[in-house]
């Protein structure tokens, strides 16, 4: 089973997508903010993480680049759900691997056909490695 | 000694010149006197020589003691020249003598030859006194030559005789008498140009232009006239160039005031100023230039930038304008850093400097210098506010988009889940219409153009009215709710729609951030200066380091229990600033864990009425 992290101090937001996912037979983990995700992320190696970018502790956008420069070599795409339109980020996620940008308000049902399409084409080979 | 006047010094010239003069006439008509004298000598002597020559001896030499011919010629001539006569023998014996008192007759060799018998010779006396001219002839008896007859005179000069006074006084006593006549006429006439010499002495020691002004007649009178004249004209001139000087000076002073008011204006300005010249060198700045770009203004001058700035930037956009003629210069300004401190914003313009008679001929290039940091501050804070209220407004236009979403699919069909996105949505939508009218209120508060339309109203019915909407909104919360107010309050003259805000936004934030079974109290208390009314919770506090920038706009604690509540941190900022607008105070006292006070103090004086009305 697919399992994603997901990071966003809205808790209806978190609550929603989680029940919707799970629906969709993800495993789904949630977290308040940056610094909770980095740590999940070690433990329990998610394929996808969605997050939020403003969030206390830690935004999405120093998340992210604590990824890409503590996690080098990694495979699972980030998704980052944000407020504004994806040109004005477009300075600091050119800089990070493998990361789509989801403009609000999101629709559930897209992002899960966006994620169904991503592992139906099996990035990482996952499938291989697990067997 | 030095003499007072030159021409009394030419006055004793003249005199010792007719002197001269004199004394040169006296000796040679002195001269002249005695060669006519000598001549005179010579002529008689020779004569009287001839004739005694021409006598016998024996009647030259008498015997028995006559007087011969030798004595009668000198007691009938009585000649004061005549010195010895003498009758002597062939060797010179004397036979007869006639001599002038102390005349001793010198010895002298006669002539042997017959050719010189007869002549004239000098003698010197043996007293070494005047010498003589002789005269000597031979004297015969009966044909043969018995002896000579020697006539001695003294030869003239050596002194002028008694006789020859009154003529050489007379002829010096015209000289005399004429030399002091000539002296005074001549410093009659010397007076009036010596004075004229004086005047104008004075003239120039004063310093002044004046006429000259004399008691003169003939060419003087004339030179005078024409100096007058001439004095005219250079007064004229003088003044004329008077006029012009002070036409200069007034100019300069204009041009001087014009250029220290352009100069106050230049230093006056916020921007810094650099001038830089044609050949690329700076010919001015401004005081300003070393806050801006820590450069001292007066270092710069006579340099090339290159030489003072060390920011490339602004070296690569001025090397652009080198040797341009005015073409290509950017309306773009330049933004920078400046080096020594990289904090601040700069913003650069260059400007080329054209002549203003000729509009081709480009004369230098203005380099303004602007701090730019607060607007880029403000810029990005305006920016940054929109941000955040993109953010503010689309998490719950997210949450809403998700549940609803989430209804119409198969999570819909359960009760429960529907139960709960009712909820969700309508939080949800109370959360925006809130966010909306903290908007708009925030934006007219800070846009300044809020005119505060205050009213006199019952204080008491706008705490009581906000405190029933409140605890409405929170009876589900285990929550007790305390309104506390004075039997009687003054009236209050405030904009009431804002106030309401305020204590709204206070007792929902009491609400939100309270613990269970905790209590909201709404209070009022009236002094003799002001009426509190105060917001408390004991809920979970703030920390003692946020209680400042809780009321920074969108500021969101990263506290798990603030976060744990939805917000979108402009509910204090208002409340602060709606405060500030009725000049009125706001007080935070807060202890993490135990709960907050939010007190706003409304001053009576200009807040309240005089009068009380009954609550």
């Amino acid at each position: 089973m697919k399992k994603i992290l997901i990071a966003d101090d809205e808790p209806h937001v978190s609550r929603v997508l989680k029940q919707s996912l799970e629906r969709s037979g993800y495993l789904v983990e949630t977290v308040l903010h940056g610094e909770a995700a980095l740590e999940k992320l070690q433990q329990s190696h998610p394929d996808v993480l969605i997050t939020d970018i403003q969030m206390p502790r830690m935004s999405g956008e120093e998340l992210c680049r604590r990824i890409q420069q503590e996690m080098p070599g990694r495979c699972f795409l980030i998704f980052v759900l944000t407020s504004r339109t994806e040109i004005e980020h477009r300075e600091w996620s050119r800089q990070i691997d493998n990361l789509m940008f989801l403009e609000k308000p999101v629709s559930i049902r897209r992002l899960i056909s966006m994620l169904n399409e991503y592992f139906a084409k099996d990035p990482c080979n996952r499938e291989n490695q697990d067997e | 000694m030095k003499l007072p006047f030159r021409n009394e010094r030419s006055g004793l010239t003249m005199i010792f010149a007719s002197l001269v003069v004199i004394g040169v006439i006296v000796v040679l008509l002195f001269g002249y006197q005695q060669e006519s004298r000598e001549s005179q000598i010579r002529a008689h002597g020779i004569g009287l020589v001839r004739l005694l020559g021409g006598m016998s001896w024996e009647q030259l030499v008498l015997s028995n003691g006559r007087q011969g011919p030798l004595q009668i010629m000198r007691e009938s001539q009585n000649d004061p020249d005549f010195a010895y006569g003498a009758v002597v023998d062939i060797r010179g014996r004397p036979e007869t003598t006639v001599s002038a008192p102390g005349v001793i007759i010198p010895p002298g060799p006669l002539p042997r030859e017959p050719s010189s018998w007869l002549g004239e010779r000098i003698l010197q006396p043996g007293n070494d006194g005047r010498p003589f001219i002789e005269f000597h002839a031979p004297v015969f008896s009966g044909g043969e030559l018995n002896g000579y007859v020697r006539l001695g005179y003294f030869k003239p000069g050596g002194g002028v005789s008694y006789q020859q006074m009154p003529f050489f006084a007379s002829l010096a006593l015209p000289i005399f008498l004429l030399t002091p006549l000539f002296y005074f006429l001549m410093r009659r006439e010397v007076r009036p140009l010596q004075q004229a010499s004086r005047k104008v002495e004075e003239l120039i020691s004063e310093g002044g232009f004046a006429k000259l002004e004399l008691n003169a007649s003939g060419e003087l009178s004339e030179f005078m006239g024409r100096f007058n004249s001439f004095v005219d004209l250079a007064r004229q001139r003088i003044h004329q160039l008077e006029q012009e000087q002070n036409g200069l000076v007034t100019s300069t002073k204009l041009l001087s005031y014009r250029q220290s008011r352009v100069e106050v204006v230049l230093q006056t300005l916020p921007e810094a100023v650099v001038v830089l010249d044609q050949s690329g060198l700076a010919s001015y700045s401004n005081s300003k230039l070393e806050a801006l770009l820590g450069v001292d203004g007066e270092q710069v001058i006579g340099h090339r930038p290159s030489e003072w700035c060390d920011n490339p930037k602004i070296l690569t956009y001025l090397a652009r304008y080198e040797g341009s003629s005015g073409g290509g210069f950017s309306t773009e300004p330049l933004c920078l850093s400046p080096t020594h401190s990289p904090d601040k914003t700069l913003e650069m313009n260059a400007y080329p400097l054209f002549s203003p008679r000729d509009e081709s001929e480009l004369l230098g290039t203005l380099i303004l210098f602007r701090d730019v940091t607060e607007e880029q501050v403000a810029r990005n804070n305006r920016g940054e506010f929109v941000a955040q209220v993109a953010h503010e407004l689309k998490t719950p236009l997210n949450v809403l988009a998700m549940y609803s979403e989430s209804l119409l699919g198969e999570e819909g069909e359960a009760e429960e889940f529907r139960i709960e996105a009712t909820n969700v949505i309508h939080d949800e939508v109370e959360r925006l219409s809130t966010l909306i009218n903290n908007l708009l209120a925030i934006t007219r508060v800070e846009m300044g153009g809020m005119q505060l339309n205050r009213q006199r109203i019952r204080l008491s019915d706008l705490l009581e009215d906000a405190f029933s909407n409140v605890t409405q909104s929170g009876r589900g919360r285990d929550l007790k709710f305390q309104l506390d107010l004075p039997r009687e309050m003054s009236a209050v003259f405030v904009d009431k729609d804002l106030l309401r805000i305020a204590v709204n936004n206070l007792l929902t934030n009491a609400i939100k951030y309270n613990r269970p079974g905790g209590t909201v109290t709404l209070e009022a208390r009236e002094t003799e200066n002001e009426i509190e009314v105060s917001v408390r919770d004991n809920g979970i506090g703030i920390a003692p380091k946020e209680q400042a920038a809780i009321f920074d706009k969108f500021y969101r604690s990263d506290d798990e229990q603030v976060r744990a509540q939805t917000g979108h941190g402009l509910g204090l900022p208002l409340v602060q600033q709606i405060v500030q607008l009725h000049h009125a105070e706001l007080k935070l006292e807060s202890t993490p864990g135990k709960g907050s006070s939010f007190v706003i103090r409304l001053n009576k004086g200009s807040d309240v009425l005089p009068y009380a009305v009954s609550a």
